[in-house]
């Protein structure tokens, strides 16, 4: 099996302080990767090392089975990049920097470059000086997908566009996805990437807390359960898998491990079940138990 | 309008925080070099023979060009000295014997009493240390200490005239950037709106600003004069001593104040700062330009700096120039906060207008990009560098230059100076030095402007992209060093352009356009060295490479204080590549020296290259 991108037992320091502590990921052919994290984990600097900007501390990252970092130029020449901060040229225009990333790839698709124009609704003749955060990252879009990558790169792409923009932006990954292109997302609009990811990683303080399928995710998770019985229930917080019960005004209610469900349902169905709710967990409540617990990783198993 | 300062004090105190390094360098900088000069003068110069020696050196209207007039009863002062000179040598007893050897060897071409008389005296400084001449002359001081004689050229005013006016460019260029630091600079990279949000006046930042400069220049003044009257050197007074940081501190205030009315007036912190730049070449030009045409000293007086040089210090110690130059930095100030409050934030005066909608061709590239970053930038130096060039050339050809060649006799009879070169030459020859080092400013401008990019998130666009790092560290390396090229051709053609006419009716000066590009190219060496340090700075310690800036600074004062003679020990003038590189047409090109500058170059060059590629980009 040959992966995308190849990433094993990767260090990066800055000085003493560890960015990245030993984090290994790979990323299938044609795969859309969702890679996720608050604020200050790791996401950028991965990406970095992707590109060959930053060096490895330790371990290293394989690109198209290419060395990131010995062989950048010959990687770079097949991915399409959009960074976090967009900061452009001051006094030129959004059209010139266009075409100069464009061209800086190779071959140059103008009717491309003025169909994304036109999706994106950006004026090519301002000079970034005069852009507004969210055009400067239209800038940046347009040029990345205006070139014909086999890997697009992306770093919280659409922190500044706008809700219609953000469904362009979408439209626009889905439309490579589905033509067999390497994705590689970064970013804090879950929606975003439940939509459009494969697979998701979970990077935290510089580890990688978890990786897979949103299925495998979920399965991972609590499910929050409301309960009303005619008995009152007991013994239920001795119960593995169970946690944070709280008595409401007609019963309980109680959060419970998603594999551990079967053996919960069948306890507290000795007592009359008057009323059973659900309520499968959402991407959101996956994503604050690795962001907040510090210790998500042992909790998680 | 109401409330317009309101927090301004939050402000200072928030700036200086800021501050508290960058200007705590430039302050000491600047004040231990002003103090540390000022005994080592004192030591060479402590005599009287060596003092109206100088004077002697000040009074060339190359240095005149350079430094501004030489204040003092000099003439006077000098005619007076040469009349106790001569009366002691005539004591010697054997004076005539010393005479006749020295004619039967020259072999008795009499026709011309005073030049013989000026190559007697040459003759005599030229035998050896132990010779009964020389022990009877160093008997000279004691008796001049003796009679009722006092040059009032003294070591204090040496001082100012050889270091004043390079001094305030220095703190006007730190006022400058101070300013646009705190003011566009904070607005560019969005501070401003932030601070703005906050419960503070619309001026509240300016006004800050200018606070913060105030402080920034009083201390400065207050260390160097008090640093300076600390030395106790003699002909160096407190009241001297005093008014010299006052003038400084005044000096950089001005600067400060044209900053902020720029700031208000350009579309970005880039442009405030040329402007700024602009402004103080223009002033540095006026006065040069008063000084040597009696004709027009008024534009010496209308100069800032000119003014504050006529503030005589250490030998009048006017105050008036420094309140009047204080009055007009008031008076600028005000205009700017005029402007401030009618102005956008983030906005100039000057209206963005829609630029291409597509990338020129040549807009394809690494190089291209470069090209295109630094091209506004090297035409601009272009066409400034050649207009101070001819500004330079047109006093070749003025009265003051001619009145001065005759006056030259005298001083060279007199105080057996040198008179193996012309005063055009020795013009000639000074004109290349100071150009080659403002030429050099745009040439690390290109070669730093890769590490602009760094620092401003621009890189990761190339690098992520199938650009090389050496490719792109060449694109502007290769800018660097051509536009080296071009700026010392910018020199030559714009003396020659002015000079021409003059050049032309007396060939027996021997200054063709040949000569002038050979002796300012042959500054080339020396500059690939200092492209060379910038791109080891940028590859090895990208933080430090600012500090290249400061190797620029030290090299022309090096170079600057080794014209005096004897000043500096040998290896401290060997710092800089500078001083290997021959002043034509004094000095003669020898290819070795060059040929190791050159080389030396490339390998710095090629070191940087190498460091580039292994390290971390975006350090920040
Ligand atoms: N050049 C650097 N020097 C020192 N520390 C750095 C450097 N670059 C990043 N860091 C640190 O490394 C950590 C990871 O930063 P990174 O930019 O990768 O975070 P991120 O996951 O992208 O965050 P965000 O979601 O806010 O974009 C942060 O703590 C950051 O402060
Ligand atoms: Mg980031």
């Amino acid at each position: 099996m040959t992966y995308t991108l190849d990433i094993q037992n990767l260090t990066k320091k800055f000085g003493q302080f560890t960015a990245l502590n030993d984090i290994s990921l790979q990323v299938k052919e044609g795969e859309v990767f969702g890679y996720i994290g608050p604020n200050g984990a790791g996401k950028t600097t991965t990406i970095r090392v992707l590109l060959g900007i930053l060096h490895a501390t330790q371990g290293g990252a394989k690109v198209f089975g290419l060395d990131a970092w010995k062989d950048a130029v010959e990687i770079h020449k097949r991915i399409a990049y959009v960074p976090g901060d967009v900061n452009l040229w001051p006094n030129l225009t959004g059209g010139e920097v266009i075409d100069l990333f464009v061209r800086l790839r190779g071959r140059h698709d103008r009717q491309k470059r003025e169909k994304l124009l036109e999706m994106f609704d950006l004026d090519p003749s301002k000079k970034c000086r005069t852009y507004s955060k969210g055009n400067r990252q239209k800038v940046a879009l347009v040029a990345a997908f205006a070139s014909d990558a086999d890997l697009f790169i992306l770093d919280e792409p659409t922190s500044g566009l706008d809700p219609l923009m953000e469904q362009v932006f979408q439209e626009c990954v889905l439309e490579r996805k589905n033509s067999g292109k390497g994705i590689f997302l970064s970013s804090h609009i879950l929606s975003e990437v439940e939509r459009l990811c494969d697979r998701v990683g979970i990077i935290r303080e510089g580890r990688i807390v978890e990786t897979g399928t949103l299925a495998e995710l979920r399965h991972l998770t609590r499910i929050l359960i409301n309960v009303a019985a005619e008995r009152p229930i007991e013994g239920l917080e001795a119960l593995k898998g169970v946690h944070e019960v709280i008595p409401q005004q007609d019963g309980l209610s109680f959060q419970v491990d998603s594999n551990e469900l079967g053996s919960v349902v069948s306890h507290i169905s000795q007592f009359g079940v008057k009323k059973l709710e659900s309520m499968p967990p959402t991407l959101e409540d996956l994503f604050m138990r690795h962001y907040n617990a510090p210790d998500a990783r042992d909790g998680g198993s | 309008m109401k409330g317009s300062f309101t927090n301004t004090g939050s402000l200072v105190r928030f700036i200086l925080r800021r501050e508290r390094v960058v200007s705590a360098v430039w302050i000491l900088a600047l004040v231990l070099f002003s103090v540390g000069l000022v005994p080592a003068l004192g030591e060479m110069f402590g005599g009287v023979e060596s003092r109206a020696n100088l004077v002697g050196m000040l009074k060339n209207p190359s240095m005149i060009a350079m430094v501004g007039p030489a204040f003092g009863h000099d003439e006077k002062d000098i005619e007076e000295f040469s009349r106790h000179k001569m009366t002691y040598q005539a004591a010697f007893p054997r004076y005539t014997e010393y005479f006749n050897t020295f004619s039967a060897q020259e072999g008795g071409d009499t026709d011309d009493p005073v030049a013989l008389m000026a190559r007697f005296s040459i003759y005599l400084d030229g035998l050896n240390e132990d010779d009964p001449y020389k022990t009877h002359m160093r008997g000279f001081e004691d008796y001049l200490a003796a009679v009722p004689f006092e040059l009032s050229y003294n070591t204090g005013a040496l001082y100012t005239n050889f270091m004043l006016l390079w001094v305030i460019i220095t703190v006007g260029i730190m006022n400058i950037f101070l300013i646009a630091r705190h003011t566009r600079g904070d607005e560019e990279k969005g501070r401003g709106e932030v601070v703005l949000s906050l419960p503070v006046g619309r001026l509240s930042n300016l006004n800050a600003s200018m606070i913060t400069a105030v402080i920034v220049n009083t201390i400065l003044a207050l260390l160097t004069g008090l640093g300076i009257a600390a030395m106790g050197v003699e002909g160096v007074g407190f009241a001297g001593s005093m008014l010299y940081g006052v003038a400084l501190g005044v000096s950089g205030l001005f600067f400060a104040a044209v900053a902020a009315l720029f700031c208000q007036l350009s579309s970005s912190s880039r442009g405030a700062i040329s402007l700024s730049v602009l402004a103080l070449g223009v002033i540095y030009m006026l006065r040069a330009a008063g000084d040597m045409n009696g004709d027009m000293e008024a534009l010496s007086y209308i100069s800032p700096m000119g003014l504050i040089q006529r503030s005589e210090i250490f030998v009048e110690n006017y105050l008036w120039p420094s309140l009047v130059v204080l009055l007009v930095s008031v008076v600028i100030t005000s205009l700017a906060y005029a402007l401030n409050t009618v102005r956008d934030l983030g906005q100039g005066f000057i209206a963005a207008r829609p630029g291409r909608k597509e990338a020129s061709p040549l807009l394809s590239s690494p190089f291209g990009l470069a090209f295109r970053l630094l091209r506004n930038s090297v035409i601009a130096w272009f066409v400034g560098i050649f207009a101070i060039g001819a500004a330079y050339g047109s006093i070749l050809g003025t009265e003051a230059f001619e009145g001065f060649m005759e006056t030259n006799e005298f001083y060279s009879q007199i105080m057996g100076v040198s008179a193996d070169y012309t005063a055009t030459e020795s013009f000639v020859s000074t004109i290349g030095f100071i150009m080659a080092f403002i030429a050099i400013v745009p040439v690390l401008i290109a070669a730093l402007k890769l590490r602009g990019e760094e620092k401003e998130g621009r890189t990761e666009h190339m690098l992520s992209r199938a650009v090389s790092r050496a490719g792109y560290l060449s694109s502007f390396t290769v800018l660097a060093f051509l536009s080296s090229v071009l700026m010392q051709c910018a020199t030559a053609l714009g003396v020659y352009s002015a000079a021409a006419a003059v050049l032309a009716e007396s060939p027996e000066i021997g200054i063709t356009l040949g000569f002038l590009l050979r002796a300012n190219l042959v500054y080339l060496p020396a500059i690939w060295v200092m492209i060379g340090v910038t791109v080891l700075l940028v590859g090895l310690l990208p933080k430090a490479s600012g500090a290249i800036w400061g190797y620029y600074g030290l090299s022309f004062f090096l170079v600057f204080i080794g014209r005096l003679p004897g000043l500096l020990p040998e290896w401290a003038q060997n710092i800089t590549p500078f001083a290997f590189i021959p002043q034509l047409p004094m000095e003669e090109i020898t290819l070795a020296p060059l040929a190791v500058l050159t080389a030396l170059a490339a390998v710095l060059t090629a070191a940087g290259f190498i460091f580039y590629r292994r390290r971390d980009m975006l350090t920040v």
